[in-house]
């Protein structure tokens, strides 16, 4: 006879059985629901609906017809209510269905516990069985080593064989349709997306220059590999150019430019930008004659640019050349290249640079490559691009701030580094892929002077932080000073000795080996022009044009103070007994006849 | 007698199959309707701007996680009560999961962890750090009791365990692997930046959400279904916190225990634990000759390195393929893909990537330097994962010596489940309702 115990126990069972039934019942029916309005939506498609478009597209054909406007109102107006009601049953469908496998689960739960019978020990196993266990676990375990092994294997090899190197094919090279774009819709070139690099010509330049061929050249901002020191020159010393005595030729710069000429054979170039447009021009180097000027597309109106100053303008930065090519960069961020004849070869564009007052670097060209320093607001960046067609070889994030200061290449005899100057860090670079050799966190504020080198040393200087002088083997700080530092011009160093001149209208010298003044010599304007060294004498252009020639000693011996006559705040090229400067409207060339 | 309920039961777990999937299925038609393209006349309406989320609730969280596990452990560890755990696995469900929706979850915080330890700019939430931080302090303390009743994504698996079977050891183990392998992965893809695979991949927030993509919903839906046969699926075999949790579980200075003072070997835990968690006595004797034994560990030892070594080699080489998760990745190899002339269309992200200008070789090299970093990241989780299955081979060839039946402090959910099946524990529950006169705790 059953027990009361055992009766209402099964009375539970059998409730939790009905409820689990009901509730199972239940909740496949609400999935039957749900899973009906899905199908019947995506077979709908209200937000899509045929008649829909075909009225969109008829009204687009007669504009002036009210009536279809009507009708695509009620249509599109019936098609929301659609889908919005379908989305309220999913909603609450899920909400019924959650609730019904709360029941369910309670209901399972209890017929769980119902059904449990008290725990019986188990079978005892013997003392193999232990062991048998723990190689049985180790042979598993080894099982799942080779899966996870072949699983790492299969990803391998389907993914070797479907990706390929990146960026092979060049940029630029082809004009696909927007993702937005429908049958109709405008090719990519114009609906706004980054302008093409056409490659122009494919010829292969010559080797780069030997290094010879580029001292005897000026190929960019501070000469060969930047640092200010001419090669084997003799340019002149007096000159004066309201009578045009000492000047060979004098020639228009088109668009007003901060940049500085830079010389290589018969040609000189420069650029000039302003809210109308990027030009390079080429000019003869004996006849000051055009010989040609080329527009740059760039991938952003300079009317656009908000933060480029006047003092700044579109086209601060100095071209370079490697007798082959030459380059040029602007504000917008959009280099290009051309041959000596003024083909463009390619360009390439790197953003609008986020950079108050403007964008200011000027380029290097070194061997087979063009150096950019990029430290703008939006991360800082030194690439190096082919020269030959623009391909990018490397490119170094840096941790700094902004800057505008340009970099150079130096020679330890060891190896060649480039050294780039910036807040916080001096630091230099192999030229060959980029890696940073060396840093010195030693800089600060806005930094535009570039640095100098003599004889193992690197000088680095801001008004802000002062001239420091850097081991270039090690980067560590051999000395520095504080006083009379430029904020724009950049120093020159050569026979033991760095010279500098202020906006403070100093000009100053130092002993290389541990910062001693030598001598400071004041006038009567400051300085943005940078000093430049040519043979035993220096040259350095303050900014009404008034060029201080003093010998390169240890004590100040001046040589003549000649004018142009026109304001200079750019730093001349010497190059073939030639001083060649860019005033604030004209090129002079002075030389002897 | 017995078919109708066994009927009954079938009826009702395949419609809790159907339903999960069904969520599935509604969920993916919450997609956008575009805006009419009506001119003139009509009035959009205003745009809201709903204000942010108050950051009061980080602190509200992170209090109700402490308070949830210390009370947990005190219902663990002194009342001995799988009646609270289970009211805490319930109140957990509906706080951490319904009503916060799932986030923050402890289990994917790892990532959080890691993208702040490798990347400078991004901050950590204090909410975030304290649900990494508290669950592990507690493992370090009181052992799992995170995964005991705190942990959404545990508790929701807690409550299906309908009828368990267990899971062969050997099988056990070897699934024990993935959640190192899993571990790895999403460390290296968070502190890459790619992606945060463990939230991503979360079977159970899209439940909590009744919402979520459609292949999330299914495979919860399975790990549901499957959680009623074989315990906490996720859990042991997925969970990559579960892998750090158990770390220091092992080390934890009070655990739980199957008897309450002492084990009178009556054999009844055996098989009490659904989640195979429960160690038995070692033999005092056995089969194998010591020297085998020793041969056997020397070798293990002596392989451990080349496991190390090899796990990291050909994880390195599998690091550039999983860099193809990164978004920035993606966007070189779809650059690459329209220049190459292998598509014909422009994707958005490669056309707005295109209107701001930037060259494209500069998100060649962005891509080039992610791959690098997952190539490192590769040589990390090959390591990682060779070293653990070389530990794991290792623990399997020392000998222990274990005199009574004790849960297994690295894999116990400290759940309580086998509190029950211990006379011990029943004596003491007897004890405990004579002293007071009330009913005892559970």
């Amino acid at each position: 006879m059953p027990q009361p115990e055992q009766n209402n126990k099964a009375l539970y069972i059998r409730i939790a059985q009905g409820v689990a039934l009901v509730a199972g019942l239940f909740v496949l029916v609400v999935s039957a629901l749900i899973v009906f309005n899905h199908l019947q939506l995506k077979r709908t498609d209200p937000a899509n609906s045929p008649a829909l478009k075909r009225l969109m597209t008829e009204f687009r054909a007669q504009p002036d017809r009210p009536a279809i406007r009507e009708e695509i109102r009620a249509l599109d107006l019936l098609a929301r209510r659609a889908l919005f009601s379908s989305h309220a049953v999913v909603r609450s469908g899920a909400f019924m269905l959650l609730g019904g496998v709360i029941v369910l689960l309670c209901a399972l739960q209890a017929l769980a516990a119902l059904q449990r019978t008290a725990p019986m020990p188990p079978k005892c196993e013997g003392p193999d069985e232990a062991l048998e266990m723990n190689a049985r676990s180790r042979w598993a375990l080894a099982g799942a080593c080779v899966v996870i092994a072949a699983a790492a294997a299969y990803v391998l090899v389907l993914s070797h064989a479907e990706l390929g190197p990146l960026g092979a094919a060049g940029e630029g090279m082809r004009t696909l349709a927007p993702a937005t774009a429908a049958a109709e819709s405008a090719p990519a070139s114009a609906a706004g997306a980054a302008p093409a690099a056409p490659l122009a010509q494919s010829v292969p330049p010559a080797p780069p220059p030997p290094v010879e061929e580029v001292r005897s050249n000026w190929p960019g901002f501070r000469g060969p590999f930047g640092l200010g020191v001419a090669g084997a020159a003799d340019p002149p010393i007096t000159w004066d150019g309201a009578s045009g005595s000492g000047v060979l030729w004098k020639a228009v710069a088109p668009r007003k430019a901060y940049n500085s000429p830079i010389v290589w054979g018969d040609h000189v170039y420069f650029s000039g930008g302003d809210e109308k447009g990027l030009e390079v021009f080429c000019l003869d180097a004996s006849t000051g004659n055009l010989l040609w000027q080329r527009a740059v597309q760039p991938s952003t109106t300079p009317d656009k640019l908000q933060d480029v100053s006047d003092d700044t303008g579109y086209a601060a930065s100095t071209m370079a050349t490697d007798g082959r090519r030459v380059f040029a960069i602007f504000a917008t961020g959009d280099l290009a290249c051309f041959t000596p004849d003024g083909t463009q070869v390619w360009t390439r564009c790197f953003g609008v640079p986020a950079l108050s007052y403007g964008y200011a670097s000027s380029l290097l060209a070194y061997q087979d490559r063009v150096i950019v320093q990029f430290d703008t607001g939006d991360g800082a960046r030194l690439y190096a691009l082919a020269a030959a067609d623009g391909t990018q070889l490397w490119e170094t994030r840096r941790d700094v701030s902004p800057s505008w200061s340009s970099p150079v290449v130096i020679n330890t005899g060891a190896r060649d580094e480039i050294i780039v100057s910036a807040d916080p860090l001096l630091a230099a670079y192999s030229p060959a892929d980029g890696s940073e050799l060396w840093k010195l966190d030693c800089m600060g504020g806005e930094v535009a002077p570039s640095p100098a080198y003599d004889s193992g040393i690197v000088y680095a200087a801001n008004e802000a932080c002062g001239l420091k002088a850097v081991r270039a083997s090690d980067g560590t700080l051999a000395w520095e000073s504080s006083d009379n530092i430029p904020d724009v011009s950049s120093p020159v160093a050569a026979k033991g000795m760095v010279i500098f001149a202020s906006s403070g209208a100093v000009i100053s010298c130092l002993d290389a080996r541990d910062g001693t003044e030598l001598w400071t010599h004041e006038v009567d304007n400051g300085f943005y022009a940078s000093p430049v060294v040519a043979g035993d004498r220096v040259y350095a252009f303050d900014n009404t044009g008034v060029a201080h020639i003093f010998t390169l000693d240890r004590t100040y011996t001046e040589i003549g103070t000649p004018a142009l006559g026109e304001a200079v705040v750019t730093t001349p090229a010497i190059a073939g007994g030639r001083i060649y400067v860019r005033g604030d409207r004209h090129v002079y060339c002075i030389g002897v006849e | 007698m017995n078919t109708t309920p066994r009927t009954h039961t079938l009826v009702a777990r395949a419609a809790a199959l159907a339903c999960a999937c069904v969520i599935s299925l509604g969920a993916t038609a919450a997609d956008r309707f575009p805006r009419p393209e009506f001119e003139g006349g009509y009035a959009y309406p205003t745009v809201a701007n709903p204000h942010p989320a108050s950051s009061a609730w980080t602190y509200i969280d992170t209090a109700v996680l402490l308070a949830a596990l210390l009370v947990t452990a005190h219902l663990v560890l002194r009342r001995r009560s799988r009646a609270g755990i289970t009211a805490m696995t319930l109140f957990s469900i509906a706080y951490f999961g319904f009503w916060r929706r799932g986030c923050v979850c402890s289990v994917g915080s790892v990532q959080n962890v890691a993208l702040a330890i490798c990347d400078r700019t991004y901050g950590i939430p204090f909410a975030v750090l304290g649900f990494f931080l508290l669950p592990l302090a507690c493992a370090l303390l009181f052992g799992r009791v995170f995964c005991a009743a705190v942990c959404p994504l545990g508790a929701v698996q807690d409550v299906v365990v309908l009828r368990p079977v267990a899971v062969p050891r050997w099988l056990a183990h070897a699934l024990g692997m993935l959640p190192y392998v899993y571990l790895g992965i999403a460390v290296v893809m968070a502190a890459t930046g790619a992606l945060f695979p463990v939230c991503r991949f979360d079977p159970f927030v899209s439940f909590f959400r009744l919402n979520g993509p459609a292949g999330i919903l299914v495979l919860g839906a399975l790990f549901i279904v499957l959680g009623m046969f074989v315990g906490r699926p996720y859990c042991r075999f997925a969970c990559p916190y579960g892998v750090v949790l158990g770390w220091l579980s092992r080390l934890s200075k009070w655990h739980a225990t199957i008897t309450p003072d002492e084990c009178i070997q009556c054999r009844l835990c055996e098989n009490a634990c659904p989640f195979g968690a429960i160690n038995k006595p070692t033999q005092a004797e056995t089969a194998e000759p010591r020297g085998k034994e020793l041969r056997r560990l020397v070798l293990l030892l002596a392989a451990l390195p080349v496991l190390i070594a090899g796990g990291g080699w050909l994880g390195s080489r599998a690091g550039k393929p999983l860099s193809r998760a990164h978004p920035d990745v993606q966007l070189a190899l779809q650059l690459d893909a329209e220049e190459r002339g292998a598509v014909d269309r422009m994707t958005l992200q490669t056309e707005a990537f295109r209107a701001t200008g930037t060259p494209m070789a500069a998100a060649y090299a962005d891509a080039r330097k992610i791959e690098r970093q997952f190539v490192t990241g590769g040589w990390f989780i090959g390591a990682f994962v060779g070293l653990s299955l070389g530990a794991r081979l290792i623990g399997f060839a020392l000998r222990r010596r274990r005199e009574d039946y004790e849960p297994d402090r690295g894999t116990c959910f400290s759940c309580g489940r086998c509190f029950s099946y211990c006379p011990r524990e029943r004596l003491r529950r007897t004890s405990l309702t004579t002293t007071s006169g009330t009913h005892a705790p559970a």
